[in-house]
């Protein structure tokens, strides 16, 4: 509770730093990254969203809630993405807290570790997840071999496959936000929970948790956000049950040609972004003001 | 003086910016032997690259651009329908020529294309069919049932009806995600409908033939996958392109079904305001000229469209184009298609979904 109370004047003081009474022309500084941001991506998004009501006509979007097949898919998207970022937070979690813990040679694997297969293309790690994880991949080669099962267990083609491949994409997302703020915090105030006579359960709960919850939160919506436009890791190692909505906004371009339904879609999961995250964000502010309070 | 030395600073640039100039007409020119040309005249073509664009480029390109070293040939990918339309629309084309599949180029995209100028490619040296108006054919393509013998050593599958049949030969089954990619003609030619019969299709009974075996199907998006999926043996069986399937059986014991297969074509066509027109039909009538049509089968396992080209294949797969086994083809029907693909799509969508 003390660091909530002590950081207060700290950060007003700060907001007023931010707000000089009289402008000065360091603003203009900003304008190339405005300019930039407007150029490539404001203005493509309003062309998208312009392009999807042709002639003034809502026919797209009649369209998207003409079957439920959009429904299902945006929901199985949205579920997909909720599995991945609950896995690479579980992962990610141990994984920052390991990485922040450790020294020199271990802290250099870990390291390693996490930024190498980061810098390796995503499409070479799913195909590498394929090769692995298929009907005669190794995995199923080894169990197999081992006399554990007689037919190859379905790895791929399935939910699990594609959760297993973009939690591996993801994983560093999570990982770094939580490392940058894990690093920040004074290892006292668990020694000082320790002293004052917590367990190390609940000086985890009461201290350490809510002080790393800003890089959950980052890390979270980072993850999540990635993972809800994710196109090539659930078209190869999903099954035909586990689409995700960006594979069908690929096929009306690709297949189809028709740049109007799919600006209709790519708005629809803007929407359903938005509303998702405002949500969230909404959600966190009461109970943060519920903490705050009491 | 000052002004003075400001000309010349500026002639001097205009020099070193010529140089440049001429210094990346060299480099594009490296695509074609590094020999620079005082290009007068200019195309661009684009294609889908990869194998493709290589197999095109020696039989076509090098060939043409041999015979006119003042021609300043591009190439450029890909040859994406959407591309096109988009660069149309937007009034800054910069492709000249391109290749294009089965669903473009139809009667109706006169919008975004130039009609095939006929006074300049002869129509008569085509095979029927592929003078059309807006699209002219450059390669007749095969979509074709393919096997693993060493998992069937008996008896080898001889059509649709065994491809359904996951009794007579178990394993899997790899198969293109496109609604129009004759995965619905296939199921209807196994549920015993006749070629001829094939449309208007009736999509349910199609897809209650696909319920059947849906377990055991693999869905594939891109031709590399279905190779793969072919040559690890993941897959028993597939409906591959030709471009794949016949690769696949240099590193598998992989052999192909030629009593029933499903035909397509490679095209190209002229998009509308193409800065080069007169020049995009005048390479046309070479590349579709009997010497280049029968040196792209050394390269590519598709049929020439040049009709005395088709008697005269090159060795190399010979025996295996489309062009040999023309009695058995199964022509898919774009223009139904185009007019009903947005629909059945949907339904197929949901049908995959479960």
């Amino acid at each position: 509770m003390t660091v909530f109370v002590s950081n207060t004047p700290l950060r007003d003081a700060g907001i007023n730093r931010l707000r000089p009474r009289t402008p000065d022309g360091w603003f203009l500084l900003l304008l190339p990254t405005l300019a930039f941001l407007f150029l490539v991506f404001l203005y493509p998004l309003l062309y998208i969203v312009g392009r999807s009501f042709p002639d003034y006509s809502l026919a797209n979007y009649e369209r998207i809630f003409a079957t439920t097949l959009y429904a299902r898919v945006i929901v199985s998207t949205f579920k997909t993405a909720l599995i991945v970022t609950a896995a690479c937070l579980l992962m990610g979690y141990a994984y920052a807290y390991a990485l922040v813990r450790s020294r020199g040679v271990a802290l250099a694997i870990l390291s390693i570790s996490l930024l190498l297969p980061f810098w390796v293309s995503v499409l070479l790690r799913t195909f590498a997840w394929l090769v692995l994880l298929q009907d005669t991949g190794l995995v199923n080669q080894m169990l197999i071999g081992l006399g554990l099962t007689d037919a190859p267990i379905s790895l791929i083609r399935n939910q699990f496959g594609v959760v297993v491949g973009m939690s591996n994409i993801l994983l560093p997302y999570m990982v770094l936000p939580l490392v940058a703020v894990m690093r920040g915090i004074d290892p006292n105030l668990m020694r000082a929970a320790t002293i004052s006579g917590a367990s190390p359960l609940r000086s985890f709960f009461r201290v350490y948790l809510p002080l790393t919850l800003p890089g959950i939160l980052s890390g979270t919506v980072l993850t999540m956000t990635l993972s809800l436009g994710f196109y090539i890791t659930p078209a190869v190692l999903g099954g035909s049950g586990n689409v995700m909505i960006a594979q069908l906004i690929a096929d009306q371009i690709n297949q189809q040609v028709n740049f109007a339904f799919s600006s209709a879609l790519a708005v629809a999961l803007i929407i359903f972004s938005s509303v998702a995250f405002g949500a969230f964000a909404l959600l966190l502010s009461v109970s943060k003001k519920k903490v705050a309070g009491a | 003086m000052k002004e003075k030395s400001m000309a010349i600073s500026r002639r001097a640039l205009l020099v070193y910016g010529g140089k440049v100039a001429a210094g990346a007409a060299l480099l594009s020119g490296t695509d074609f032997g590094g020999i620079a040309h005082a290009a007068s005249r200019s195309l661009t073509i684009a294609t889908s690259g990869g194998s493709f664009e290589q197999a095109l480029k020696k039989a076509m390109f090098e060939p043409y651009q041999k015979a006119n070293p003042d021609l300043a040939l591009q190439l450029d990918t890909p040859d994406d329908a959407a591309r096109l339309k988009a660069m149309v629309e937007a009034g800054n084309v910069t492709v000249d020529l391109s290749s294009t599949g089965d669903f473009f180029g139809l009667d109706e995209d006169g919008q975004w294309l130039e009609p095939i100028d006929y006074s300049v490619v002869d129509k008569t040296m085509l095979l029927p069919g592929y003078a059309m108006k807006y699209r002219v054919g450059n390669d007749i393509e095969n979509t074709i049932i393919c096997y693993r013998k060493d998992k069937f050593s008996s008896a080898a599958p001889e059509g649709f009806k065994d491809f359904f049949d996951t009794t007579k030969f178990p394993g899997k089954r790899a198969v293109w995600k496109f609604v129009a990619g004759g995965i619905l003609e296939a199921a209807l030619i196994a549920d015993g409908v006749a070629v001829k019969d094939l449309y208007p299709i009736d999509v349910e009974r199609a897809l209650k033939k696909l319920d059947s075996v849906k377990a055991d199907l693999i869905w594939w998006d891109s031709g590399a996958q279905a190779q793969q999926l072919i040559t690890s043996g993941e897959a028993a069986m597939g409906i591959l392109w030709g471009s794949r399937a016949f690769p696949a059986m240099d590193n598998a014991p992989v052999g192909v079904v030629w009593k029933e297969w499903l035909s397509g074509g490679g095209w190209f066509v002229v998009p509308k305001g193409a800065p080069n027109k007169a020049e995009a039909f005048k390479a046309l009538a070479f590349f579709l000229s009997e010497k280049p049509q029968i040196a792209l089968t050394k390269y590519l396992p598709y049929g020439p469209v040049n009709v005395a080209a088709a008697k005269n294949v090159d060795a190399k797969y010979k025996g295996n184009l489309p062009t040999d086994h023309l009695d058995t083809r199964v022509s898919i029907d774009y223009s139904w298609w185009i007019k009903n693909q947005a629909a059945v799509d949907t339904r197929f969508q949901e049908w995959l979904l479960g």
